[in-house]
């Protein structure tokens, strides 16, 4: 590679916050300045850009930005021309030609001295086949998983107590509701002189749990043959009628 | 192909797999159909392995590579696979702690894949279900005292001496429940 005084890379340097794009220096690379972009020193030109960085008074992080750019586009471009040289014995010497050497051969020399081989022949690295480790359970893991389940099986014990102490079943006798039912029905009678009541006006406050209180004895009521209910559409409301004779 | 080679082929393939490899599928690798043939030089391969660190074992799935029990502890940290999943492991675990126990019972504690857990654990010849009424009891096995190195009942006396108090708490609810399915079935 061409090392003269690293000048091709200070003039990219100079491009770099003068032009928009990264593609645009590229261009000058190669067409204004007639430089070879696959023939540059990224490392010198690292080192300077650095150094330019440095001495910047101002920080535009376009210009870091656009510099990646433009070293990630150049190296791609010369790994891609690059062949993958090995080092040979000269054909006619027989001694090893080192890398300077190979550097001053054209590819065609390389090409006809058998030094140069493409990617493609190099056969792939060989990896050493590995297992997976697999190892028996020891006394220790089964103890282990041992205390898991059965704290588990404790948790779950617990989650079951928490869960049956927060249903409360009511334990009332329905034959004291129905008494009851049953005498508050015969002094509202009393009280509003009529022969019927509505079902509305038995229920404390008109609520689900009320609502099933006063209606379940009101069912045994008229089972018994003691009260008539009366509705005419579903959902509507109720008439509770004394049955002549009941006691 | 030589019987070395044969032999060196079984043992490489044996290293290679994470899991125990049947006859029949040792046969496919190396081409030879003699099962016979196959199994003498795995036992001699065994034999070549009795005073080593890792030892080639036979069980019901086949054969494998298995690091001898002695070594085991030291080197269990060396890689986080073992050759029984956690689920199957808890199964194995109960069923060493309270053998002979009922199936329902393992099923009650650990919930219903745990059916899967004992199919499992009964194919790879650890546990023995016996079918008892509508449900099974299950036992440890032979393989089980080979895979722990011990008999049965040394290795529960290990789960329940490791176990320390916690064990003695839950033996306790173990009869509590003991006498409360008694009383239920006398009401």
């Amino acid at each position: 590679m061409e090392n003269n005084g690293h000048g091709k890379e200070k003039d990219i340097l100079e491009m770099i916050p003068k032009e928009n794009s990264w593609e645009q220096i590229i261009y000058e690379v190669v067409a204004m300045n007639n430089l070879d972009p696959w023939n540059l020193d990224l490392s010198a030109l690292s080192k300077g850009f650095s150094e330019h960085i440095m001495s910047l008074e101002e920080l535009d992080f376009r210009v870091p930005a656009k510099w990646v750019i433009i070293a990630a586009v150049l190296l791609r471009m010369k790994s891609d021309y690059i062949k993958i040289m090995k080092m040979d014995r000269d054909p006619e010497s027989g001694d090893f030609m080192d890398m300077d050497e190979l550097e001053d051969l054209t590819e065609a020399e390389i090409e006809e001295a058998g030094m140069g081989i493409q990617a493609e022949d190099i056969d792939p690295v060989e990896v050493a086949a590995r297992r997976k480790p697999v190892r028996s359970v020891t006394i220790t893991e089964l103890v282990s998983s041992l205390k898991r389940v059965l704290a588990s099986e404790k948790r779950r014990d617990l989650k079951i107590k928490k869960a049956r102490g927060k249903i409360s079943i009511k334990t009332d006798d329905i034959a004291v509701r129905i008494e009851n039912l049953y005498s508050k029905i015969n002094s509202m009678l009393g009280r509003i002189k009529e022969d019927k009541v509505t079902f509305s006006s038995i229920v404390d406050k008109w609520e689900r749990e009320h609502v099933i209180e006063a209606f379940m004895p009101l069912v045994h009521l008229d089972n018994e043959k003691k009260v008539e209910c009366k509705q005419k559409e579903m959902f509507d409301e109720i008439f509770i009628k004394r049955k002549e004779g009941a006691s | 192909m030589k019987y070395n080679t044969h032999k060196g082929l079984l043992e490489a393939a044996l290293f290679m797999s994470s899991e125990p490899m049947s006859l029949d599928k040792l046969s496919k690798i190396t081409g030879v159909n003699s099962l016979g043939y196959l199994k003498g030089a795995l036992l001699e391969l065994k034999d070549e392995y009795e005073n080593r660190g890792v030892h080639i074992t036979e069980t019901a799935q086949g054969w494998s590579f298995q690091v001898d029990r002695q070594h085991l502890d030291k080197v269990a940290d060396l890689t986080p696979h073992s050759d029984i999943p956690e689920g199957q492991k808890r199964t194995l675990a109960l069923i060493a702690y309270k053998e002979p126990v009922a199936q329902s019972e393992i099923i009650k504690i650990q919930g219903n894949k745990t059916y899967a857990y004992i199919k499992e654990l009964t194919a790879k010849g650890l546990v023995r279900a016996e079918r008892d009424g509508r449900t099974k009891i299950l036992t440890l096995t032979q393989e089980f005292e080979r895979y722990f190195g011990g008999e049965k009942e040394k290795v529960r006396e290990q789960l329940i001496a490791k176990l320390g108090k916690r064990a003695e708490s839950v033996q306790e609810s173990m009869v509590d429940a003991q006498f409360e399915k008694i009383n239920m079935n006398r009401a």
